[in-house]
This record gives C-alpha cells, sequence and structure tokens, in this order.
C-alpha cells in the first residue's frame, strides 16, 4: 500500500517552497497522490502565507467539477493530478495578553515565589528588554531558542484546549487537531515532509520541535491512548540555509520593534543550525531524511530591492518573490515521497551538487532537481508551461479582461475537438487564473511575472531548461511566444511535419491534428469529469506533440 | 484536323485536377488563427476554386469550340463542354469529399 503523504510550511519560506510544491502538483509530478497540507506560521496575516492558501484554493477550484465534488480526485499523467487537502494553523500572538513573551508566560494562578522563579529562568535564556519583549505576531524574528520553545507550547496549548472542550475551539485550533487525527489513522504508513528553513525564525524554530510536539499533542488529544511511532510515522525536511537577503534595521526600527531578524546573521544562523542538526540526537531520531539545500553567496536574492523605509518583519506586507531553491525544496519532497526505502534508524543527509558553466553561472537542468526523474520533471513543467502560453499569450489569457481558456474551449468546439463547451465561463477563468500564477500576466501593458518567472529571475545569468523567450521579461516577446519551442534542448520541442507554411505553424498544425485524433483522447486514469477530460486531453496532445517524450507514447 | 468531344471531358478533369491542387496548397498556406478564423477561410477558397475550376474548364472548351468549323462537330463539341462541366465540377467535389474526410484531422479536412 502506497504511504499517506502529508506537508507541514513554517513561516514565511516554508510557505514559499509550498507553493513550489502546489506548482509541481499542477504539473502532474505526484500522480495518484493525496496529500493533506498544513501550514503553520506564527503569523496569520503573513503575506506568503495568505498567498500560498489562495494558490491551494485556487488549484482545489479547478479540480473541482460539482460542489458535491469538492477538491476532485487524485488522478495520473495529467496536470493537477495530486488531490490537495489544506489545513491552517497560526500560534495566536494577537489576542489582548498574548502578544509578547513576557504576557504570555505570565502566570497568575501560582505564588510570586514561583512567578519569581519563572522570571529568573527566563531571563537566564531570553534577553528581558528585547527577545522577551518584541511582538510575536510577526514570527520569532530569527529568535530560534525562544520560537522553538513558543511553537512547542502552540501546539501543545492548542491540543490541550480541543481537548477538555471548556473554551470555544477555534477554527485553526480545529484544522490541527484534524491534521493529527489523519496522521494518527495512517500511523502505520505515513510520510511527513515539512518546509521551513534553518536561518530564519519560525521555520528554523520550529523543525527541529515539529516530530515530538505533533507527538505529544497527539497523545493529548487522543487522551493518551496513540503514540506516534517515530519509525512508522517517517519525517523529511530540508535544511535550507540562507539564500536571500534584506536591508539592516536602523536604530529607530530596532528600538520600536525591540528585535529584527538582521540578514548579516543568517550565514551565522545558518552555520550553528547545520551544527545542531548534525548533533542533535532528537533531530537524527525523529528525522529519516534531511536534505541539504544551500545557493551561492555572491548570487542572494535581495529582498530590499525597490523598497525602501524599514525592515518588513512580518504580515501582509511579507510576500517576498520566490526562489529557485524553494523549487529545490519542493524536489527534496519528491525524493522523499518516492523514495522506497525509509528504514533507517537515525537521518540520513544528501544533497546534491549542481553544475557551473563558469564562476557562479549554474546550469540547471531537470537532473538538479531530481536526479534521473529529470527529464519527467522538465516534460511536466513544460507541458503545463505550453499550456499557459497557449492560454495567456495565443488566446490573450494574459491581458486584462480576456478570458483565455473561454477562447481556447471556443476554438477547439470550432475544431470539431470533442466537445468541452460544458466548461463554464467560470471554470474557464479560474483555469485562466492559475496559470497567470504559474507563469505571468499582464496589467496596464507591463509583464507581471509568476512563479516559473520569478523562479527564472532568481538564477540570474545561468540556464533553467527553458528557452529564454519563452520566459522573456519582453511584453511582445511573450505576446507572440511560440507554445512548441519553449525548451532550451530541442528535443524536447513540438515536432512538425514536412509541408508548406512556417515551422511554427507546421508545429501547431500538427498539434491540433494530434488534438483531433483518437490517440490524444483522455483515459479513465485520467479523470472521468469534463474538466478532468479537458486536462487528460491537453496533457496527450501536448505531451504526444514533443519530438521526444519520457511521458505519454500515445 | 476535327477535335474528338473527349478532349472535352479531359480539359475539365485536367482543370478540376489542378485547381483542386490549389485549393490544397492554399489551405495549407493559411495558418492556424485563434478561434479558428482559419476554417472558413479554407472552406471559401475551396469553393472559390470549384466556382473557377468549372467556369475556366467550360471558357477553355467553349475557346475550342468556336475553333471548330463544322456545325455539328461543333454543336457536339459544345453538349460534350456542358457535360464535361458537370462531371468535372462532381469530380471537384466528391474527390474534395474524400480527401476532406481521409485527411481529417489536418487543415484539408476543414473542408467539410
Amino acid at each position: 500500500m502506497d504511504d499517506k503523504l502529508f506537508i507541514i510550511a513554517i513561516g514565511g519560506t516554508g510557505m514559499r517552497c509550498l507553493e513550489a510544491f502546489v506548482h509541481l502538483c499542477a504539473a502532474g509530478m505526484f500522480d495518484n497522490k493525496e496529500i493533506d497540507i498544513l501550514t503553520l506560521d506564527t503569523d496569520q496575516a503573513n503575506g506568503n502565507k495568505s498567498r500560498v492558501e489562495n494558490l491551494i484554493s485556487l488549484y482545489n477550484k479547478v479540480k473541482t467539477d460539482t460542489q458535491e465534488d469538492e477538491g476532485g480526485h487524485a488522478r495520473s499523467n495529467t496536470f493537477f493530478s495530486a488531490k490537495l487537502n489544506l489545513y491552517k494553523f497560526f500560534t495566536d500572538y494577537s489576542t489582548p495578553g498574548r502578544e509578547t513573551y513576557r504576557k504570555l508566560s505570565d502566570v497568575n494562578s501560582v505564588t510570586q515565589e514561583k512567578r519569581d522563579d519563572n522570571n529568573d529562568l527566563s531571563e537566564l535564556f531570553f534577553n528581558p528588554d528585547s527577545v522577551q519583549e518584541f511582538n510575536l505576531s510577526h514570527g520569532y524574528r530569527a529568535q530560534t531558542h525562544l520560537g522553538s520553545l513558543l511553537m512547542y507550547h502552540g501546539i501543545m496549548e492548542a491540543a490541550i484546549k480541543v481537548k477538555s472542550g471548556d473554551e470555544e475551539v477555534k477554527d485553526h485550533e480545529k484544522a490541527l487537531q484534524e491534521f493529527l487525527q489523519l496522521i494518527n489513522h495512517n500511523s502505520s504508513n505515513a510520510r511527513v515532509f515539512v518546509f521551513g528553513s534553518v536561518f530564519g525564525g519560525t521555520g528554523a524554530s520550529s523543525i527541529p520541535v515539529i516530530p515530538i510536539a505533533l507527538r505529544d499533542a497527539l497523545k493529548v488529544v487522543t487522551g493518551g491512548n496513540n503514540d506516534l511511532n517515530l519509525n512508522n510515522v517517517k519525517f523529511g525536511s530540508t535544511l535550507l540555509t540562507d539564500y536571500f537577503k534584506f536591508n539592516m534595521p536602523d536604530d529607530q526600527q530596532l528600538s520600536k520593534d525591540k528585535v529584527v531578524a538582521n540578514a548579516d546573521n543568517f550565514t551565522l544562523n545558518s552555520q550553528a543550525a547545520l551544527s545542531f542538526y548534525d548533533s542533535d540526537l532528537t533531530v537524527q531520531n525523529s528525522y529519516k531524511m534531511l536534505y541539504h539545500i544551500g545557493w551561492p553567496s555572491d548570487l542572494k536574492a535581495d529582498y530590499s530591492q525597490d523598497q525602501s523605509g524599514e525592515v518588513i518583519t512580518g504580515g501582509g506586507e511579507q510576500a517576498n518573490e520566490c526562489h529557485v531553491v524553494e523549487l529545490m525544496s519542493a524536489a527534496a519532497a519528491y525524493d522523499f515521497f518516492t523514495r522506497e526505502d525509509l528504514s533507517n534508524q537515525k537521518a540520513k543527509y544528501v544533497y546534491r551538487s549542481i553544475e557551473e558553466s563558469s564562476h557562479n553561472v549554474l546550469r540547471l537542468t531537470g537532473a538538479s532537481f531530481v536526479g534521473a526523474d529529470g527529464p519527467i520533471l522538465e516534460e511536466k513543467l513544460g507541458s503545463l508551461l505550453s499550456l499557459s502560453h497557449l492560454v495567456l499569450s495565443r488566446y490573450r489569457g494574459g491581458q486584462e479582461g480576456i478570458n483565455g481558456t473561454r477562447e481556447l474551449l471556443d476554438e477547439l468546439a470550432a475544431r470539431r475537438v470533442p466537445n468541452y463547451q460544458g466548461i463554464t465561463d467560470e471554470q474557464a477563468r479560474e483555469i485562466s487564473d492559475y496559470l497567470k500564477e504559474f507563469a505571468y500576466k499582464f496589467l496596464n501593458g507591463y509583464l507581471v511575472p509568476g512563479w516559473l518567472h520569478q523562479i527564472n529571475k532568481s538564477i540570474g545569468s545561468g540556464s533553467f531548461i527553458f528557452s529564454s523567450d519563452a520566459l522573456s521579461k519582453d511584453v511582445p516577446t511573450l505576446t507572440k511566444v511560440d507554445p512548441g519551442t519553449i525548451y532550451s534542448d530541442d528535443r524536447y520541442n513540438w515536432d512538425y511535419d514536412f509541408g508548406l507554411g512556417s515551422k511554427a505553424d507546421r508545429r501547431l498544425s500538427r498539434f491540433i491534428e494530434i488534438l483531433r485524433s483518437e490517440k490524444a483522447l483522455p483515459t479513465a486514469p485520467q479523470g472521468t469529469s469534463l474538466k478532468e477530460k479537458f486536462f487528460g486531453h491537453l496533457y496527450n496532445a501536448i505531451t504526444q506533440s514533443q519530438k521526444t517524450s519520457h511521458l505519454n507514447q500515445g | 484536323m476535327g477535335t474528338s468531344s473527349s478532349v472535352a471531358y479531359v480539359w475539365a478533369i485536367v482543370f478540376c485536377l489542378v485547381f483542386l491542387l490549389i485549393a490544397a496548397i492554399v489551405a495549407f498556406l493559411i495558418p492556424n488563427k485563434p478561434g479558428g478564423k482559419d476554417i472558413g477561410q479554407r472552406k471559401m477558397w475551396f469553393w472559390i476554386f470549384f466556382v473557377l475550376s468549372v467556369a475556366l474548364g467550360f471558357c477553355i472548351n467553349f475557346f475550342i469550340a468556336n475553333g471548330i468549323v463544322i456545325p455539328t462537330r461543333h454543336a457536339d463539341y459544345m453538349t460534350a463542354s456542358g457535360y464535361a462541366a458537370g462531371i468535372g465540377a462532381l469530380i471537384y467535389i466528391v474527390l474534395g469529399i474524400v480527401i476532406s474526410k481521409g485527411m481529417k484531422h489536418s487543415k484539408l479536412g476543414d473542408w467539410f
């Protein structure tokens, strides 16, 4: 029996890694999988958190055919093949009396002597003027010694509250309980992958304690009847070291906010964290796989570029651009979920190196992310990009007010491709909206880069699977891009027949011929609803149009 | 030397085949356009070349007939020209349908 898969995304970086994971699901990298996802943050309003939660909501709308069938089903060899279930939890630091560590740890029900002891103990570990006083609602601000304690506390507190039933249980606490129960029901064959960084605040604080916190919380929720056997519930995570920087906070902001994460310390934080992960027995015994992911320090992304003023500590404004190391993290989850043997007692530490064409000019192929499955990643990601260009460029769906998927559906009807006209305008718009998030859109004549464009930008002068035109920053180039020539490796571009007309038109003619033929018709494993058939049909036609395909031999 | 009525049929069939070939070339040269606007254009050109093949086939036979001085032969040739135009038209349409259905997934499939 296949293992049941779970994802936990923690903190801003964890959310962006999850974003990459969702796009891999949309490309069809997780066939026949139903994946339960928990987003976990201290910062309910975090921009990255709401962005990925909206993305998963959109993904599920795209997969939903009828209201009774919300989120659709797990399918294979098609776009949006995985079924995703989202659970949202956050540690509440916005309610009055919970804003800072000092307020949170102030216990009135004990004697003054015990309170003094608590204060003394706290002051031993946490600076009383800064660490105990900063507002927690924007995360742990790289104070991992405080964060680990508070994340464990937050999870346990929610579990105790749910179990006792004394107070009104909030939605996010119910979501945590449901997620815990799901792990419990699948405790004999669960795989849990944790996304987060080791150099920042919330993720770095949580990765070491998450398996233990979930184990202890489950004990509470089940009344002590169930213990999470960490040999059966297998945990994996990324050891994601620093890959971005931002402005130093000035003295004025420091005095106001008490503690602000300092990007200059990220490298030092990473070094200390790696040393900790290498030697800590709790981590070694609770994780099966730890994926070491880094980025050249000379190529670090600058997240304060084009921004002025104070360092953004969190909240809705913290919605940083996506980076290729987040795709590497998502690829680590792919490896963890597809790896056959996880019987090791202690954590295995793995890494993969990337080819350089010259100093700091990286050459990224599919194999750079998923090794031997590299061609599959390239083709699946490329197929989704081809579909995006069809909808956003050929049918102008990237422009405001134009529903590109509707235009595509109308053309399919005109060309007597099996009838998908039953797909409503709203459903078509949702598909277009997802493709805009994945690739790009135009706003007032300017390009708004989607996820894949942001990934490509983060690589700088290096190369990344696709041709420069396919991920161009130039609006006129993008509006004329040929969906059949997106790869830099011509073997994967669409084939064309001998004949009259331009090569681009002959490529498109061949694609239309395949689309009209019986061999591109969707099969039952690709889905049974109209939308699923539509995706299966396009997936078959696109992959069969490629000169070389490992996916679909037609 | 007299002109046999069979020449009228040959000319009509030659015109029908030549214009069918031109219609096919034009169909391939019309690029695929968003919204399937190209489909209507292929249909339109198929019928334009149909009319041209019948009309020009008949015209050439008409000129050939004008060169026949013997009245009975002239009349026979004109009669044959009429039949030939009809047969040419029929061949054009039947071949068009056969090709279009035989290559229904290609651009020629847009004719019918």
